[in-house]
């Protein structure tokens, strides 16, 4: 089995968790107080990710696919490993389909969609078929690089003096409702919850006792840093303008200017923020070749040909643009991946907890005897 | 008339001789016969007559039927040890009490161990161990008679000195470098590790050539399992020839299909004994001044001996220069044709401005333009390799002012770009190691053409698929990016930065890691503390 190290579970949470979060402004529906659905879905998010880390800690050595086939049986193992198969494929596909609108509309505009995101799905496929080692090794490598520019940006952001940290109040104006109503579960799904593509990972790490301690720190990381971007952008832009905004985050690096020198950043940021899109499209689609490697026996190189066509094909569902990020937003965020990342896990980590509570009580029995 | 006849009757047999040999030397080929006309005849017509093998015959005091034989190639000997140790001991007028008559066996010991002033001496058994040695440079000494010669070494003979090695300059450390010969080379390392534990195992290679390749490492620092393996890739070979170690490099290196060289090589001893004693394995290969050296890792590439005899703070800042060098050689024209194709609007306006109005003349877009000059340079520079030294002036006139000031002033390209280029090609030559520098220049075309394609997207996918082979690379079993990806906190020392020699305390964590400990602890240097 390959394996992991430390180092290169924390660059691969912290880069996957980054992926195209700092895009997007998570929460604007309740304007000023999108920071505090942030933390809300940060919360939450950990509390998820504790979910997933028991279910690991009981099965070190076994990935998520035979985990589920071990406690739910062959049958239903099955029909759920083919559905998180589907799942997994169609997160990469959504990445895959997003940053190749977003290089399209803002880079590249007559070069064709469709070559854009086979370079994409071929670079990845490239990645996977190395394998998991070498992937993770990539993210290491990359993982200096991207701190480092995202640090820079920071600096650019409060050197060119456009941040007014007054727009943020008014804190809770409408109360705590409309917050959680926004947070959950759509903030969990998006990006936190997203982490339980990691139970097909962790159980490739050769140090486990540090997994959880290395998980957790690493998201809380992670997750303090796309709340400050998140706070950044309603502080640079204004709440008003951030909710119109497709992606906030462009149009705040517009806004930087130093010594008429170094201005009108974008295009550089989209290729920081392709590093975690990278990332994230290609640990789906990993988890979606490991998974597809239990249920069929064919060799690697072809299961990373099948799967990569499946997310190409994929990606061509949606018409536009808008109706892509609406159907992932608007629908798969509220109704479709919340069953994947949080109602499985939940059932079968209380399907585990039963077990081993029976266990602890049959073998409490036992001992007087 | 007389030497045309000669040849002509020498001529003519050979043939017959020919064909004669192939049913007689089957025979003949293990053992010398003892007959040594016979056996000289054999020689002869192996050689085929060559005219730098020289058979001397002696007469011996016994008599005529007791002649001994001394066979050498002209030029490979050392002359005067010839004349002034071989020759002598079998001419002496006391050769031997002319009463007492020994047997051809008892002469022969008698030279070897009485007489022959030569140091090394070897029994040869067989007229393939006779061919050998004397084509190694070593004189064998037959007498008729005796069913077994010796071999004396005499090997000499023109060669090139030690010299400052021409590909490596340093402005501090030492000059010599290799040469040639493999026993110079061997002897070079030697003086700079006096340790037993300094093992040499050597392997012939080349059906024809007989190459002798060396596999130099330190016992008991050296991985076992690197020294096998390349021991055992050496023994795969199986070639007419290796005439230099480009050939052991490109039959034994791990990916075939890789820009990046996962072997090094190197002209300088003190190159070698450093990564020796990090356990590194030296492949040194017998008529080529560079040596080969293996496990070696990317960032290696960029390290230079002189890093570790200059002070660690500018040695740090040279490396951090090379690595930026690497990166604007591969990547600075790619940038230019991807910023002024396609995202104009990073540049500044001023420079934005400016640019325009240069490329406005220019008929060809930006990826024709460059990629035009960048063959051009490589023209150049080639030219600058391969030409007379004579008329080194007359290619430096075309190309920097034809090819150069000429094209921007008749409108061809723009300054910029000749700028670029200019830089690209300097950039170039800051690494350390030729061998890296090339991989920059063959996947700077690469991302020109992505950059032409794609923009910045193509560069960034073209990078990513790049980071992806490197890290999937291997030398010897040794991750190729090492103290990155994998991440080895304790090898950062030796990596972008040189930490102080004080605080080299280990070796590298993968490839020294049988005898790990390199220095005391705690030797930072501090003013003595004044007691009064």
């Amino acid at each position: 089995m390959e394996k992991i190290d430390k180092y290169q579970l924390i660059s691969m949470t912290i880069l996957f968790m980054i992926g195209s979060t700092p895009l997007y402004e998570l929460g604007i529906g309740v304007k000023q107080d999108a920071w505090i659905v942030m933390v809300a879905g940060l919360v939450a998010g950990l509390l998820l990710l504790a979910l997933y880390l028991y279910i690991q800690r009981n099965h070190a050595g076994m990935d998520f696919f035979q985990i589920l086939n071990a406690h739910l049986g062959k049958l239903v193992g099955t029909v759920l490993s083919v559905c998180y198969v589907v799942y997994f494929a169609y997160e990469s596909m959504r990445n895959t389909r997003e940053f190749g609108d977003i290089i399209n509309i803002s880079f590249l505009p007559n070069t064709p969609l469709s070559l854009l995101m086979l370079v994409m799905v071929l670079l990845s496929g490239y990645a996977i078929s190395k394998g998991v080692e070498v992937f993770f090794r990539v993210a290491e490598f990359m993982f200096p690089f991207t701190i480092f520019g995202y640090a820079a940006l920071f600096c650019l952001i409060i050197g060119s003096n456009i941040i007014h940290l007054d727009r943020l109040l008014q804190v809770m104006e409408h109360g705590l409702l409309p917050i959680l109503e926004q947070a959950i579960p759509e903030v969990i799904s998006f990006p936190f919850g997203q982490i339980v593509v990691f139970l097909m990972f962790w159980s490739h790490l050769n140090e486990k006792r540090k997994m959880v301690r290395v998980s957790v720190y690493s998201y809380l990381f992670v997750g303090v840093l796309l709340l400050l971007f998140n706070v950044l952008n309603l502080a640079i832009l204004d709440p008003s303008i951030t909710s119109i905004t497709t992606f906030p985050l462009l149009r705040s690096v517009r806004l930087i200017q130093i010594a008429n020198f170094l201005e009108r950043l974008d295009p550089v940021i989209i290729l920081l923020i392709y590093i975690g899109i990278f990332v994230k499209m290609t640990a789906f689609y990993l988890g979606a070749v490991l998974g597809l490697a239990h249920l069929v026996r064919i060799s690697r190189f072809k299961l990373t040909v099948v799967v990569g066509a499946a997310i190409y094909g994929m990606s061509f569902l949606a018409p536009n643009f808008i109706y892509h990020v609406w159907i992932g937003f608007a629908q798969n965020l509220k109704y479709h991946f919340p069953v994947f990342q949080i109602c499985i896990p939940a059932l079968l980590a209380a399907i585990i907890f039963c077990k081993s509570w029976n266990d602890k009580k049959k073998k409490r029995a036992k001992q007087p005897s | 008339m007389r030497p045309f006849t000669k040849n002509k009757q020498s001529g003519n047999p050979q043939p017959e001789a020919c064909t004669q040999r192939s049913t007689e030397s089957q025979a003949a080929e293990t053992k010398l016969t003892g007959n040594l006309d016979d056996d000289l005849r054999i020689i002869k017509e192996r050689t085929g007559g060559s005219s730098d093998l020289i058979i001397r015959l002696i007469d011996s005091m016994f008599g005529k039927e007791l002649r001994i034989a001394v066979i050498y190639i002209e030029g490979l000997v050392n002359e005067q040890v010839m004349n002034s140790s071989v020759m002598p001991s079998l001419t002496a007028k006391d050769f031997i009490d002319p009463h007492h008559l020994a047997a051809p066996s008892e002469v022969l010991g008698m030279i070897k161990n009485r007489f022959l002033s030569i140091s090394n001496v070897k029994d040869v058994h067989s007229l393939d161990e006779v061919l050998s040695a004397v084509l190694a440079g070593n004189t064998a000494i037959l007498v008729s008679g005796a069913t077994l010669g010796i071999s004396a070494s005499t090997a000499g003979g023109e060669q090139r000195g030690v010299n400052e090695p021409q590909s490596e300059t340093v402005i501090r450390g030492p000059r010599e470098g290799f040469t040639e010969n493999l026993r110079t080379n061997t002897a070079l390392i030697r003086r700079k590790i006096r340790n037993p534990d300094l093992w040499i195992e050597s392997r012939k290679i080349g059906r024809i050539s007989q190459t002798e390749v060396a596999v130099m490492y330190l016992r008991g620092i050296a991985n076992d399992k690197v020294v096998q393996e390349i021991l055992q890739r050496l023994d795969r070979i199986d070639t007419d020839s290796i005439l230099e170690s480009g050939y052991i490099e490109e039959f034994i290196q791990d990916e075939a299909f890789s820009p990046f060289p996962t072997m090094t090589n190197t002209e300088r001893p003190d190159a070698i004994a450093g990564a020796l004693l990090e356990g590194k394995v030296a492949i040194l290969v017998d008529g080529s001044p560079f040596v080969l050296l293996a496990p070696v890792t990317i960032f290696k590439l960029f390290q230079s001996s002189e890093d570790y005899y200059q002070k660690f703070d500018i040695a740090t800042f040279l490396r951090l220069l090379r690595v930026i060098s690497f990166v604007v050689s591969m990547l600075l024209p790619s940038l230019y044709i991807a910023i002024t194709t396609f995202h104009q609007q990073i540049l500044p306006t001023t420079l934005l401005v400016s640019l325009a109005a240069q490329r406005e003349g220019v008929p060809f877009p930006a990826f024709v333009e460059a990629l035009a000059m960048e063959i051009t340079f490589d023209v150049l520079r080639e030219a600058g390799v391969r030409m007379p030294r004579a008329i080194g002036s007359a290619i430096s006139i075309v190309g920097a002012l034809v090819l150069g000031q000429a094209a921007v002033q008749a409108g061809l390209v723009s300054a910029a770009m000749v700028i670029i280029v200019a830089f690209t090609a300097i950039a170039g030559f800051v690494a350390p190691s030729v061998s890296i520098s090339n991989s920059a220049r063959i996947l700077r075309f690469g991302f020109m053409i992505l950059a032409g394609t794609l923009g910045l997207f193509g560069i960034m996918a073209g990078l990513i698929a790049l980071l992806i082979h490197l890290c999937g690379l291997r030398s010897f079993g040794i991750p190729y990016l090492l103290p990155l990806a994998p991440f080895i906190p304790a090898d950062q020392k030796d990596a972008f930065v040189r930490v102080p020699w004080w605080a080299m305390l280990r070796r590298p964590t993968l490839i020294g890691k049988k005898n790990p400990k390199r220095e005391k602890k705690f030797q930072k240097p501090s003013p003595p503390k004044n007691k009064n």
